[in-house]
């Protein structure tokens, strides 16, 4: 069965010719050996957005290809240490900080399209005093947004948080579809989403909390978590 | 079907809410009252301002609405969306806050957000709904420990779970818990339910719920998450344990009010904001609808809360063009 309905498809491309500006490129990592079924979505997602317009560019790896996964372990890129599923992987080129790890699938897909549509008229979707807040983190974190398909909450987190990776380049943020990569939700003891953790991107833990909150409530609690391990040290 | 786009405004569209010197209404909540009370409002030619976290309000957390008339059958996350569009047709303006409190200065109301924004208005709309009971028992702040069976009921994939309650909202959560997990216990305190029949018919159905009954929940124990409930039963006084992976607390709904503390409101003993069947609060200029309120009859539907947040509108009106309160 095809991804996308007929009437999807129609969408998708008005979506995309009244929306698109630049180029913007993804790459794409499957890994068919720990997420076999969503990589080959994840493959024909791709495909079929490709087919709907020249100004989004898939570039597809495969992480059994063992340069691939040099790659991957050179860029920091292998998230989950537990189950070792390493994809479907995807990160937005220009802005290499936005990641999602598994399918932008359910309620994410609408903020994969503004991932998209954001990143290509480089527009920034935060308003000044959140986004000074966020343009002052001077460290590398990683900010892990667990999810599942069917939570109405869980796409204001990511749409969230991928602001404040695309406004600091030292923030990584990472939605990471929690049914797809168990072993990795179990280690956070992921049992309600939204669930959010702060990482420092060696991989060490700094804190977290669960639930929706406001951007400007999501921006302060990072400030707090930074501030305390700051503190610590 | 490709869910809807929900979220984004450019901050300088945003800035421009921010800089509106005042607003005619603003409405806090964007559920089935608030954007009821939007479209009216809106089409009363009021200047109109939605401030909400999210959009839909408690609609988020319901997979299947089928009593709402002319809608057999819609997702709830889909209907707040479809409130949302019909309100923002009339040029109602929605801004992505959490209000933190509301003042009144002067005879105009100050409305206070999460970001430190300051927004007046000639009149308020309260449409902050509700959310979830919680059961105050020990071991409630575990891991596994669930509000939402449709956020995080496919974390329980092949799971056992209990749902506590016998209202809608446990026979709802039951049904959507069904889907993944491999046992669902009903527990509930009385041996009979409040929920609406074709809910219980339905659930009696399903081979993997089960019912435990005429008992409480007393604590909820586990080494770093949910792994056993102690349970009380009402008659007899025994205490007996049940081992499960994740439990659900449907035992009702609590009011967000907490945001009026500083306007005098009227609220009942569980803090219900108290208002007269015009949707009126005791505060000039301040009127309230949805399941915030002590309305109607208690019965806290999305009919109710839209039929509320109607009326709400038509005071607001009228008190601006007279007045009189």
């Amino acid at each position: 069965m095809a991804i996308f309905s007929e009437e999807d498809r129609k969408t998708l491309k008005d979506i995309f010719s009244e929306n698109l500006k630049n180029i913007v490129e993804i790459e794409l990592f499957l890994d068919y050996n720990g997420n076999k079924e969503t990589s080959e979505i994840a493959k024909e997602i791709a495909d079929e957005i490709m087919k709907l317009t020249d100004k989004i560019k898939f570039d597809i790896k495969d992480v059994s290809d063992p340069n691939v996964l040099e790659e991957l372990k050179n860029r920091n890129l292998v998230f989950d240490k537990y189950g070792n599923r390493k994809g479907p992987l995807f990160v937005f080129k220009k802005y290499p900080g936005i990641i999602y790890l598994g399918l932008p699938a359910g309620e994410e897909f609408p903020i994969f399209l503004e991932d998209i549509i954001h990143t290509s008229k480089e527009e920034f979707h935060i308003s000044g005093d959140v986004a000074k807040k966020i343009a002052k983190i001077n460290q590398p974190i990683d900010i892990f947004v667990f999810v599942t398909p069917t939570c109405p909450y869980c796409p204001y987190m990511t749409h969230s948080s991928h602001q404040f990776a695309m406004i600091n380049k030292n923030i990584r943020s990472i939605m990471i579809e929690a049914t797809e990569f168990p072993e990795l939700s179990d280690k956070f003891k992921v049992y309600g989403v939204p669930h959010i953790e702060v990482l420092s991107q060696d991989g060490s833990v700094l804190g977290g909390f669960e639930g929706m909150v406001d951007t400007s409530i999501f921006a302060s609690k990072l400030e707090k978590i930074l501030e305390n391990i700051n503190k610590q040290k | 079907m490709i869910p809807k786009f929900i979220i984004s405004k450019l901050p300088e569209e945003e800035q421009k809410i921010l800089n509106e010197r005042e607003w005619d209404v603003v409405i806090v909540g964007g559920g089935p009252a608030g954007y009821t009370a939007a479209i009216y409002c809106s089409r009363y030619k009021l200047k109109t301002l939605v401030i909400t976290t999210e959009i839909g309000g408690l609609l988020n957390q319901i997979n299947l609405i089928d009593d709402y008339p002319g809608l057999p059958e819609i997702n709830g996350i889909e209907l707040g969306k479809k409130f949302k569009e019909h309100a923002e047709k009339f040029g109602v303006k929605t801004l992505l806050r959490t209000v933190v409190r509301i003042q009144k200065e002067n005879e105009k109301f100050k409305i206070i957000t999460s970001n430190g924004e300051e927004i007046y208005s000639k009149s308020v709309i309260i449409a902050t709904g509700s959310k979830r009971k919680k059961l105050d028992v020990p071991g409630e702040n575990l891991p596994g420990i669930s509000y939402c069976a449709e956020c995080d009921g496919y974390l329980f994939k092949d799971k056992v779970v209990g749902v506590v309650g016998g209202g809608d909202s446990a026979f709802h959560d039951a049904l959507v818990l069904a889907q993944h997990a491999k046992e669902v216990y009903i527990i509930h305190r009385k041996d009979e339910f409040k929920a609406q029949p074709m809910y219980i018919e339905e659930i009696k159905k399903n081979p993997k719920v089960k019912f435990i009954l005429n008992k409480v929940v007393v604590e909820i124990k586990g080494n770093g998450k949910v792994e056993e409930v102690v349970l009380k039963d009402v008659n007899s006084g025994e205490i007996s344990t049940l081992k499960l992976d994740g439990l659900f607390i449907a035992i009702g709904l609590a009011p967000v009010s907490e945001i009026v503390k500083d306007l005098n409101v009227n609220l009942d003993k569980n803090g219900n904001i108290i208002v007269d069947q015009c949707s009126k609060t005791n505060i000039p200029g301040l009127a309230a609808a949805g399941d915030v309120t002590n309305q109607i009859c208690g019965f806290k539907q999305i009919i109710t809360s839209a039929a509320q947040g109607a009326v709400a509108a038509l005071s607001i009106f009228t008190y601006l063009k007279t007045g009189k309160w």
